[in-house]
């Protein structure tokens, strides 16, 4: 997502969040999970290039650390469901999920 | 898979899938388009999200497809669908993301002549006075309270303000202001990405654009909107930035779950609905209302500062540099509103999603100098082609609810768009035929070129062709700020 919106990050301030969601499936949780990333890169201009993120069921707790955004040549404006797909092969995971921009 | 076989023939401009076609319809899609555009729609899954639609509760008659269609997500755009009041439902994929994207015209007594000199420190000026690219904020920063009073007031927030006459509210779709706006069914979220973003104009495919009238149809309603040819005139396309975007994420997410608890059955997931009498479709409408009204103070603000534009680059060197309003418009709303199907009178909700609500003369809610022409549709052309004038009839009246096209509908992709165009040549290429352009990106503006999009014209013969539109002007751009 931040690679589409070719964003580049400024060397500091590293900022730290803790993200704790919630939802009723896996592709909501995911839809769920991205639309924060949006909303923090629009809100607090800050994107994450280092995540440790665990799901259990249908929840995802995640460690976020970032930086500021120095540069976004693109706008995203919202993660969609449209044509969403979660698919688990041999072991990983493959997605197809579409923002609008 | 849909082919020509599938469709019924209304007339030359107008087609039928009937819900028999597939066992979960429970309405037929009407499409209004030639036999060419009807051909073309096949390529993109336009006509099957209409069929998806058609599944939607409580719909009052037929889902509309306009001429200027193409794939959306989950509702295709140029759509339109109305459901029942009370407990049809209201879906935020059939309004879109971009909550009342809509434009506005302005007019003038500029003749094109006496300000060419002055065009290009004009676009510059009004590049600069109108703030645009991505991640943009503008000057306005809202407290909470004044955020809330947005939400409440719309347009007329902005009239407070000192930006905005009486008669640009009159001249406003809804007065711009939609009644029921609960700012208190906003997120936290939708208002962190809203405080800021007021009196900007975003990216994508939002610009503003400097016409000149080249040819008016109907002089009685050019003369009523102020439209005369050779005079300029401005269109402004926005909508709710940020905070309309997280509003329609935050409530398809959220009706993720109320399908469930409602017993919905859906065949795509950006079509999540809610009766419009429960808890969460109330909670909705308010949230949507709160984002529209936020469009049209934008829209306002963005027009108060395009004036200032003009009256600082041409006071003293054209007679009057003012700009009036002809009108503006939504192309991404929901609306209550009272039609006339099978005979009956229904009181439904129209969601519009790519399309315009093209009320016929002497519907309520028109200003009185727009009842005997019929309310204004404004229809702007892709980048460097033609924009036209519209009026609704009441042939829009019985077939379509009120509504009309929206614009010229895109047939190429973004990125398909960056890889067949180079934006530089592009920009050269517009500038040669005498049209100043400002633009943020020049990938961004690759995006938006001409070949991207479908033949406006042919747009607007159609929905004339079909009665529920007529022309009143034909627009020709003179210069474009893209952000």
């Amino acid at each position: 997502m931040y690679a589409l919106m070719d964003i580049k990050l400024a060397h500091e301030p590293v900022v730290k969040e803790t993200l704790e969601l919630e939802s009723l499936d896996l592709e909501s949780l995911l839809v769920q999970f991205l639309s924060e990333l949006l909303y923090l890169m629009e809100d607090k201009r800050l994107a994450y290039d280092n995540l440790s993120v665990q799901v259990n069921g249908l929840v995802i707790n995640a460690q976020l650390e970032g930086r500021p955004i120095s540069l976004q040549n693109k706008e995203i404006k919202a993660v969609t469901f449209h044509n969403l797909k979660i698919e688990n092969i041999n072991g990983n995971y493959e997605v197809t999920i579409v923002f609008d921009v | 898979m849909i082919n020509l076989q599938v469709f019924k023939k209304i007339s030359d401009y107008e087609w039928e899938i009937p819900k028999t076609y597939r066992k979960d319809m429970q309405v037929s899609v009407r499409i209004f388009a030639t036999r060419k555009l009807l051909e073309a729609s096949l390529d993109d899954l336009s006509l099957e999200q209409a069929i998806n639609a058609s599944t939607l509760p409580g719909l009052a008659g037929p889902v509309v497809v306009m001429p200027d269609m193409h794939q959306g997500y989950g509702f295709p755009i140029g759509g339109v669908a109305a459901t029942r009041l009370p407990d049809g439902v209201i879906s935020p994929g059939a309004i879109g993301y971009d909550i009342n994207c809509g434009v506005r015209l302005l007019a003038s007594n500029i003749q094109l002549e006496e300000a060419e000199p002055y065009l290009d420190d004009l676009v510059t000026r009004l590049d600069q006075n109108c703030p645009s690219g991505v991640g943009t904020k503008g000057g306005w920063k809202l407290s909470d309270r004044e955020l809330d009073q947005v939400c409440l007031l719309g347009a007329r927030w902005a009239l407070k303000q000192g930006c905005a006459t009486e008669a640009d509210l009159r001249r406003t779709e809804e007065s711009g202001c939609l009644a029921g706006a609960d700012p208190n069914r906003v997120s936290g979220r939708a208002k962190e990405r809203g405080r800021s973003q007021l009196g900007t104009l975003g990216a994508g495919n939002h610009f503003l654009e400097i016409d000149f009238v080249s040819q008016v149809f109907d002089p009685g309603a050019a003369q009523a909107m102020g439209l005369a040819e050779g005079r300029l005139t401005l269109q402004i396309h926005c909508g709710s930035r940020g905070f309309g975007h997280q509003i329609c994420t935050d409530y398809v997410q959220d009706f993720q779950s109320a399908v469930r608890r409602y017993g919905i059955h859906l065949p795509d997931r950006e079509l999540v609905c809610a009766p419009l009498n429960s808890p969460e479709g109330e909670a909705y409408l308010g949230a949507m209302r709160s984002a529209a009204n936020y469009a049209f103070a934008n829209r306002q603000l963005l027009a108060h500062q395009a004036r200032k534009a003009f009256e600082e680059v041409l006071a003293g060197k054209v007679k009057d540099p003012h700009l009036y309003q002809v009108y503006d418009i939504a192309h991404n709303m929901g609306k209550v509103e009272t039609h006339t199907i099978g005979g009956e009178q229904v009181k439904v909700c129209v969601h519009r999603k790519g399309a315009t609500r093209a009320f016929g003369p002497g519907t309520l809610g028109l200003p009185p100098e727009y009842m005997e022409t019929g309310q204004p549709v404004l229809v702007p052309g892709s980048m460097g082609t033609s924009s036209w004038v519209l009026v609704g009839t009441q042939a829009s009246m019985e077939r379509s609810y009120g509504s009309s096209c929206h614009g010229a509908g895109r047939v190429m992709s973004r990125s398909k768009a960056k890889r067949e165009v180079r934006g530089d040549q592009l920009r050269a290429k517009l500038e040669a035929e005498g049209i100043h352009v400002r633009a943020g990106s020049l990938p961004g503006l690759a995006e938006e070129a001409p070949e991207a999009y479908k033949d406006v014209d042919q747009v607007v013969e159609t929905v004339c062709g079909a009665g529920i539109a007529r022309k009143v002007a034909q627009l020709v751009p003179v210069a474009v700020v893209k952000g």
